[in-house]
């Protein structure tokens, strides 16, 4: 059965407090899921308070500032800073976002910060994405051909062909739109969740891709297509501003046709 | 978590037809409930006399037998959508699902007798 209610060892608990000392008129208070296998404790959410005229815009900057400045063992995953390598994602103000590109002034009151829903947690805003990158190599995220250009040639595509992969190929993976899915939660073993979908979409739609039968065969499955039921959290979600629940359809159209 | 990428779980099938009917289902749906609601409606005569004459013209019986059939259908596989969503335990989810299909088959046959019955 599905799971409704968190084992015991999960529960989450009211962490430690670190407030401001200094003198500010303009304060954020930022709670955040902590937890660490290096002992038995439950999860818990510490509090920040932090002086906003010395930090950053983005939820990021507030991020770094506290490990910084505040408590160096707050653990989380950050590498761009500009929303190109998916590596902050997690659930701000209760909605999954890359953490450099959310900006605090857009959460009102306290800033409250979990690491993606419904993965197994590493270490305090880490998640182990281990089987979403399983899943996302399962459709062959690659150009596949049989035949070979001519020498010296590139393989052609027309501006037109082109712009299909538009809203497509900047996905950057950061897994936000599966881990705010229902379905991916309940069924996350079997079904591949929005981001590996638009993914496997981007590839289908390439017109110098020539395994588009093939792509399209393996997700006929109930499970792995077929759990999408058009919620449409992923969309909503996304910070790219994709529609991966619009791909999940065009995939289900091709299959129609074929 | 253990990923699941085999077709190993023997409730696994394709899942296009599924998709299809569902929708082809729900479109049909949509006339005949639209037919039926505004028939009940648009009745100046309530009695039990009334309705079964009104039932028994075969145009009526027709279309009330394709109603039935096509909502039992339908409602059949958004169950099955529910259940294998929420029940990941194979053989409970196999049984259920058998469950759900004997209990659909079973109302069709009533409704499908009810119309016949009073044409007995």
């Amino acid at each position: 059965m599905a799971e409704f209610s968190l084992p015991k060892n999960s529960k989450v608990q009211v962490g430690k407090d670190f407030p401001y000392k200094g003198k500010s008129e303009n304060k954020k208070v930022f709670n955040i899921y902590r937890w660490s296998p290096d002992d038995d404790d439950n999860p818990r959410i510490d509090t920040y308070t932090i002086d906003m005229d010395d930090c950053g815009p983005m939820v990021l900057d507030a991020l770094i500032k506290i490990k910084d400045e505040v408590d160096s063992s707050l653990t989380f995953r950050r590498s761009c800073r500009e929303g190109i390598c998916g590596s902050c994602s997690m659930n701000v103000d209760g909605t999954n976002t890359l953490a450099c590109l959310k900006s605090i002034e857009d959460v009102k009151g306290s800033v409250n910060i979990y690491p993606l829903p419904h993965m197994p947690v590493i270490k305090d805003l880490v998640p182990d994405l281990t089987d979403a990158y399983k899943q996302l190599t399962s459709i062959k995220p690659w150009l596949q051909t049989e035949n070979k250009p001519k020498e010296g040639s590139e393989r052609h595509q027309s501006p037109k062909e082109r712009e299909k992969l538009d809203g497509l190929w900047e996905c950057v993976l950061c897994f936000s739109c599966s881990t705010s899915c229902p379905s991916y939660w309940w069924n996350g073993d079997k079904y591949l969740g929005p981001a590996a979908l638009l993914q496997a979409y981007r590839w289908i739609a390439d017109s110098r891709d020539e395994a588009k039968e093939e792509r399209l065969k393996d997700l006929q499955d109930s499970f792995k297509l077929y759990r999408c039921h058009t919620i449409m959290n992923c969309t909503k979600t996304c910070p790219k501003g994709l529609n991966p629940a619009k791909a999940i359809g065009e995939i289900k159209k091709l299959q129609l046709e074929t | 978590m253990s990923l699941n990428s085999k077709n190993s779980d023997s409730n696994f099938h394709n899942g296009i037809p599924h998709w299809k009917f569902q929708r082809i289902s729900a479109i049909i749906n949509i006339p005949l409930i639209i037919w039926f609601v505004f028939s009940l409606i648009t009745f100046s005569d309530y009695s039990y006399i009334s309705l079964t004459e009104w039932v028994k013209n075969p145009i009526n019986s027709i279309l009330i037998i394709s109603m039935f059939a096509s909502i039992l259908y339908h409602s059949s596989l958004g169950i099955q959508v529910v259940i294998e969503d929420y029940i990941s335990e194979v053989k409970s989810r196999a049984f259920l699902l058998n469950l759900s299909k004997l209990i659909i088959f079973f109302l069709f046959i009533v409704s499908f007798g009810s119309v016949i019955n009073i044409y007995i």
